[in-house]
Formats: structure tokens, sequence, C-alpha cells
């Protein structure tokens, strides 16, 4: 069976999926306006400075929304169904999509506290995913 | 608006599957169905807008269309072009139209969609999630199409206090309306209870089977002509009365208010750009692909109070008989989703409603429809607001 899906490595996007592999999360910062950017572009969303920097994130955020998936869409989701599919809001402000995992789908909430952790993928990816921060 | 632009036709062909049919052979069969209906001169044809063929369905989406069709149908538009936002589509071309009428761009602009929803089963399932979410960003993560509106349901339940039973009212209040429509896909399965929806299998909590549209295919045409061209070929046309756009995130992770969306802003034009207020709405027709979609667009075109939704199902307020008939042609939830086509059938119903040849299913008074549509995962929108009088 096909593994789990990978990311299509851009000039963008590689310094995150490298970081990912060595177990770190970065997100991009603008050098101007500083605020904090994610998913990875070539510009700052908020003042379209071009000057974005790579920095380490907290890796903390909360749920903003979640759904347990039962009918997953290809065989390689359906070995781990039903799984938590949901958007997390980072401490640094922007929101991106993961699975929750190590936790029950019953036990899930909106604004449920998370931490970053990784998913070993194929060919020595490692995709950010987030668990219930305790303690 | 100047000039009176208005739906003076309108068809849509019968939901199903067409195997035999390629997406262009999709076109031609909703034109053809079109033109045996109204009789139309096509020297007063001078506008054309189309949607690419093939993009759901996974063939090669093909941009050209406008100008194959318009050339198949003996047509030189002096506005013309292949339109695409997904579900906001068609009321996006009625708008365009509206506003090439309106400053004198075109007479009468043709507006036709077609298209095949791939099945679920079959890798269509995958296939749609990797168009619909962010490829690197999203659809790693297992996302797919009711996993993302599932985001949305939850935040909506959580925010506003919807249930998971008013979220089945909406399937059943649908489905009723389906049962007076003679070409809907799901009108032989007879009515449905909420016993039933919460008991068809789980799919993406809190949605189970019966909370998600049917899949198929089909599509429908309709012309967008000035006031008094209008009135030649219909005694009743559909005014366009106002229309509003907005266009709001990409990928659905990317929201900033998953309870509405960017519906507020498109329906707040719509109504300014009319000189009207919710109240006037007499009937609406609001894209489904879910359930929970009837609830947060009532509320986010402003029909009812924010929260209101779901009780306004529950108590059979937008069933036939209610006192505001919501998808009175059953929904893509019970009439059936025809993929690309999907957002043209809540432009015709609203168009039919207010001409008055709705059939079984007229709503009592239709003087003023609301038709809300939106493309990609809730992200673009927008609202026309549809009447008798102009």
């Amino acid at each position: 069976m096909k593994g789990k899906p990978l990311p299509r490595v851009t000039e963008v996007t590689r310094p995150y999926w490298d970081a990912a592999r060595a177990g770190r999360f970065v997100i991009q910062r603008c050098g101007r306006c500083r605020r904090f950017v994610h998913y990875p572009r070539p510009w700052c969303p908020h003042c379209w400075s071009t000057e974005l920097d790579w920095v380490e994130a907290s890796g903390r955020g909360e749920v903003v929304t979640y759904t347990a998936v039962h009918q997953a869409p290809s065989p390689a989701f359906a070995v781990g169904a039903p799984y938590v599919l949901a958007v997390v809001r980072l401490a640094e402000g922007p929101q991106m999509m993961a699975n929750v995992v190590h936790i029950q789908p019953r036990e899930m909430r909106v604004g449920l506290p998370v931490r970053v952790t990784f998913e070993e993928r194929e060919g020595g990816f490692r995709v950010p995913q987030f668990e219930p921060a305790t303690g | 608006m100047r000039n009176e632009p208005a739906i003076a036709a309108a068809t849509e062909m019968r939901p199903g599957r067409y195997p035999e049919l390629s997406a262009l052979g999709m076109y031609e069969a909703v034109l053809a169905t079109f033109l045996r209906q109204w009789s139309l001169d096509p020297k007063a044809v001078d506008g054309f807008l189309a949607c690419p063929a093939g993009m759901a369905s996974g063939e090669t989406a093909d941009i050209f269309v406008h100008e194959e069709l318009a050339d198949s149908l003996g047509l030189h538009p002096r506005f013309s072009e292949t339109v695409n936002a997904g579900g906001a589509s068609y009321a996006i071309m009625a708008h365009r139209a509206s506003w090439a009428i309106s400053e004198g761009l075109a007479d009468a602009v043709l507006c036709v969609g077609a298209g095949k929803f791939p099945k679920v089963g079959a890798g269509g399932a995958d296939a749609m999630a990797r168009m619909v979410s962010h490829p690197d960003f999203e659809y790693i993560y297992g996302a797919f199409i009711p996993a993302l509106y599932a985001l949305a349901a939850r935040r909506h339940m959580h925010e506003r206090g919807t249930t998971r039973e008013q979220l089945a009212a909406v399937a059943v209040s649908t489905r009723r309306w389906a049962l007076l429509h003679p070409d809907a896909l799901m009108r032989g399965q007879g009515p449905i209870t909420l016993e039933d929806v919460l008991n068809s299998r789980p799919v993406a909590e809190p949605f189970n089977l019966l909370d998600c549209s049917v899949p198929c295919e089909g599509g429908a045409a309709f012309l967008v002509a000035r006031g008094d061209i209008a009135r030649r070929i219909t005694p009743q046309p559909a005014y366009l009365l106002g229309a509003g756009e907005y266009h709001d995130h990409g990928p659905v992770s990317a929201a900033r208010d998953f309870a509405a969306m960017g519906a507020p802003e498109a329906a707040t034009a719509a109504f300014r750009s009319a000189g009207l207020v919710p109240a006037d709405v007499r009937v609406a027709e609001i894209y489904d692909a879910f359930t929970i979609n009837s609830i947060m667009f009532l509320e986010a075109t402003g029909l009812v109070a924010p929260g209101e939704g779901g009780r306004f199902f529950l108590e059979g307020r937008g069933a036939p008989g209610g006192e505001l008939p919501v998808n009175t042609y059953g929904g893509l939830l019970s009439f059936g989703h025809t993929g690309d086509a999907s957002g043209i059938s809540m432009v015709v119903e609203g168009a039919l409603q207010v001409m008055g040849r709705a059939g079984a299913r007229q709503a009592p008074d239709a003087s003023v429809a609301l038709v809300h549509t939106y493309g990609g995962m809730m992200s673009e929108h927008c609202t026309l607001l549809l009447g008798r009088n102009p």
C-alpha cells in the first residue's frame, strides 16, 4: 500500500521541511512588520515586504476547530481512521492544519492547548503534527 | 440597475449519471435541453459565458469552452469568456452579465455550466481532496471534502450552539422540497427523518452520510437580458436587483471566521446594491454541499439571527409551508451536486421561483429571492437578489 502523501518541496518551503527533518519547527517572520507568516510564501501578506526570515516557533498553539474522520479519502489514511484533523492557531498567530495525535477523538475540544510533535513519513520526511500539551 | 437586467430564461438538465457524455458532451446536452424549452433568436444573443469543462471529473480543464460553444451556437458575442470561481461561478456570471447589460456592453448574455462529480470511491475522493486542499500543507494530513466542511460545522456548533439534531433537520427539510421536484435525484428515495440522518454512517464528525450532498452529473443554462428584451421572452422575468461578491481565504485552514467565512460581506454588498434588507426576502436558495451550509449562510446573509439557523430548520420554518422556503429545488443535498456545475442550480431555482415557474414547489410569495453561492472551500462568495419588479 502507498504510504501517506508527501509534500512537494519548493525553493520557498525547503527550510520548513529541512528543519522538520531535524526535529525543529520553524515558521517565517517578516523582516519589516515583524509579523509571523505560515504557510511559507515569498512575501509578507500583511505588508508585502519580500524580506522574510525563518525563526524557531514555540510549537505551542490551540485548537480552533477539528473533526474526526471516519471515511478516509485513501487507503493510507483509512488505517488510522477515525483520525483527528484540526486547525491549530499557533502561539505566534498564524493558523495551520494538522492531525492531533495521541488523543481519542471524543476527548477533543475547541480551545485544547497543543504542542508540536513530528510524524515520520517515507523518504526521511518528518511532518509537523500536534498532541495535547499537558503540563 | 440601468437597463433592468433580468433572467429571462432558465433550464436545468435532469441530474444523474451520463457515462456516455464527455465534459463537452455534457455542455451540448445542457444547451440542447435549454434551446428546446425556450424559442430564442440567436441574433438577439450577444454575450456568452461558460465555465471550464472537466475540472472536477479530472479531465483536463478546458478553458476555451466559451470559444468552442459560442462558435457551435453560431454566436459572435461582443462579451464572452470562460469564468471560474468554483461553485460561485454562476452567480458571478449573472453579476458580470448584469454589469455588461447595465453598461451597454451586451443586450443578452447566455450563461451555461455543465459538470460531473467524480464517484467518491475509485480514487475520486482522493483526487478531489488534492484539488480543494493545499497540496503541501493540508492534503498531507488526510484532508478531504467532508472533513474540511466538518471543520466549519464544529466551529459553528462551538460558537453558536448549533446541535447535531439541527444539522439533521436541514437534510430533512431539504428532502421534503426534493419530493416536489420531478427531476430531483433523491425523490425516489422518499422522505427522511431526523433518525435516518442520525443513524446514517459517520463520514467526518459531526457529519453522517445524509449530511452530505449527492454527487452526480448535470448542468443548466440561463439567459440574462435587458429588461425590454426579457419581457418579450417571458411575461415575468426575474430582475437582478442586486449582487455582491467577496473573495476570502484560499486554503480553508487560513479562514478567519469558520462560522461565516466570507458570506456576510457578499450579502451586505448585495443588499446595499439592491436597496433591500433581509426582511424583504421571501425565498432563499443557498449552496448546500453539507447540512451546515444552509444554517451558516442563512445566518451570514442576515435572513436569520446568528445562532438561530439550526432552530429555524428544526422548527420546519424553511420547509414546504414554512415562513421562508429554503432550497426549494431540493438542494445539492437531495436534488444532486453536479460537480463543476453545482452552483448554477440555485441561480436557476431562484429565477424560476421569481418567474412563477416552479410547479408544485412554487413558494406562495416569491417576490424577492436571495441566492447565495460560494466556490472553493467556502472561499469566494456571491449573493444575488432577484425580484418580480425591476
